[in-house]
């Protein structure tokens, strides 16, 4: 179970407000839904292509990602998870995994058996809803990383993603400002935007270059300009979804 | 792992990399610039279709690892 006295900053309840707002008796269920918790290191796999998952798993601490590995050996990554995301919560409808989930840092994820995941939806049947809707943003994150990946040249396309993070992060608190925590090597954000490590690296002095961001070593990203990074992106935030939350 | 700089050159615009990236080996490296050049060139190949890139690998000595040209042009 988590820890009591953490209603506000469950990371369940924080992930499902920032896309649809929640009842005391909801938020009080999410608090003692009971899963096992576990520290992981980074580079972790959690669970892998063609396993038979029994359990779900929700981000607790740290940042995962989706990927699969083709047999030539080239990764591809298909998402980014922070705090408050069930990645696999596809496994509950769908028994074998077509890709893996990995962390990309220490993380602290929960271990939710199926079972007691859909007792507790036919408990609150209007957080199987949420879930729903939070199964069809997850979706149009993948049209629009499609489109990024598909069309847009590099500057845009790292610029998309760093956007899209700035807002996800922000949605869930995580943010300090214009700063949020991105402990995505170069070589993983290679993977994610199906560039070479080379042409990133250049792509990101580029960005620092316009002054439309600032990195720090220990993967802190400060957006200095965050009108002309939209802007550069040609970010619209509507696919992500977001509901404003109540102040 | 050694770190490699790739020194690229736009039609005759040189910017030097004051970063570099961790690499396995030079044979790595290599390939690594290779599709780099290709990606630039696709980046830039509606904006203006003729192009000359340039990639000077070097290594944290300063020493040449190799070099990776690409020319595109129209010839109509």
């Amino acid at each position: 179970m988590f820890p009591a006295g953490h209603a506000n900053s469950h990371p369940l309840i924080r992930k499902l407000e920032s896309i649809a707002p929640l009842s005391d008796d909801e938020r009080q269920a999410i608090v003692t839904l009971p899963m096992t918790i576990r520290d992981l290191n980074a580079d972790q796999d959690i669970i892998r292509d063609q396993d038979r998952p029994s359990q779900c798993c929700l981000i607790i601490e740290g940042f995962a990602c989706r990927y699969k590995v083709l047999p030539g050996g080239k990764r591809q990554i298909f998402s980014f998870h922070t705090p408050g995301d069930i990645p696999d919560l596809q496994s509950l409808h769908l028994q074998v995994m077509d890709h893996s989930l990995g962390t990309l840092v220490r993380s602290k994820v929960g271990f939710i058996p199926h079972e007691t995941v859909q007792e507790f939806i036919r408990a609150h049947p209007r957080i199987g809803d949420i879930f729903w809707r939070d199964t069809l943003i997850d979706a149009a994150i993948f049209r629009e990383w499609v489109a990024n990946i598909g069309r847009r040249e590099a500057y845009e396309r790292i610029a998309h993603l760093f956007c899209e993070l700035f807002m996800r992060l922000r949605a869930i608190g995580l943010n300090d400002g214009n700063s949020f925590p991105m402990p995505i090597t170069q070589s993983e954000l290679a993977d994610a935007t199906g560039l070479s490590t080379v042409h990133v690296n250049r792509t990101m002095q580029d960005l620092r270059a316009s002054g439309l961001i600032k990195t720090t070593k220990k993967g802190v990203v400060t957006i200095l300009d965050w009108e002309a990074l939209q802007k550069a992106a040609e970010f619209d935030p509507t696919y992500l979804h977001l509901q404003k939350r109540a102040a | 792992m050694p770190r490699f700089f790739f020194d690229t050159t736009l039609n005759n615009v040189t910017e030097p990399d004051r970063e570099g990236v961790e690499l396995h080996d030079a044979k790595t490296a290599r390939q690594e610039a290779v599709r780099a050049t290709a990606e630039m060139a696709k980046d830039l190949a509606h904006r203006s279709p003729e192009q000359d890139i340039t990639i000077q690998v070097r290594d944290e000595a300063g020493e040449r690892v190799g070099t990776v040209r690409l020319t595109l042009r129209i010839d109509a």
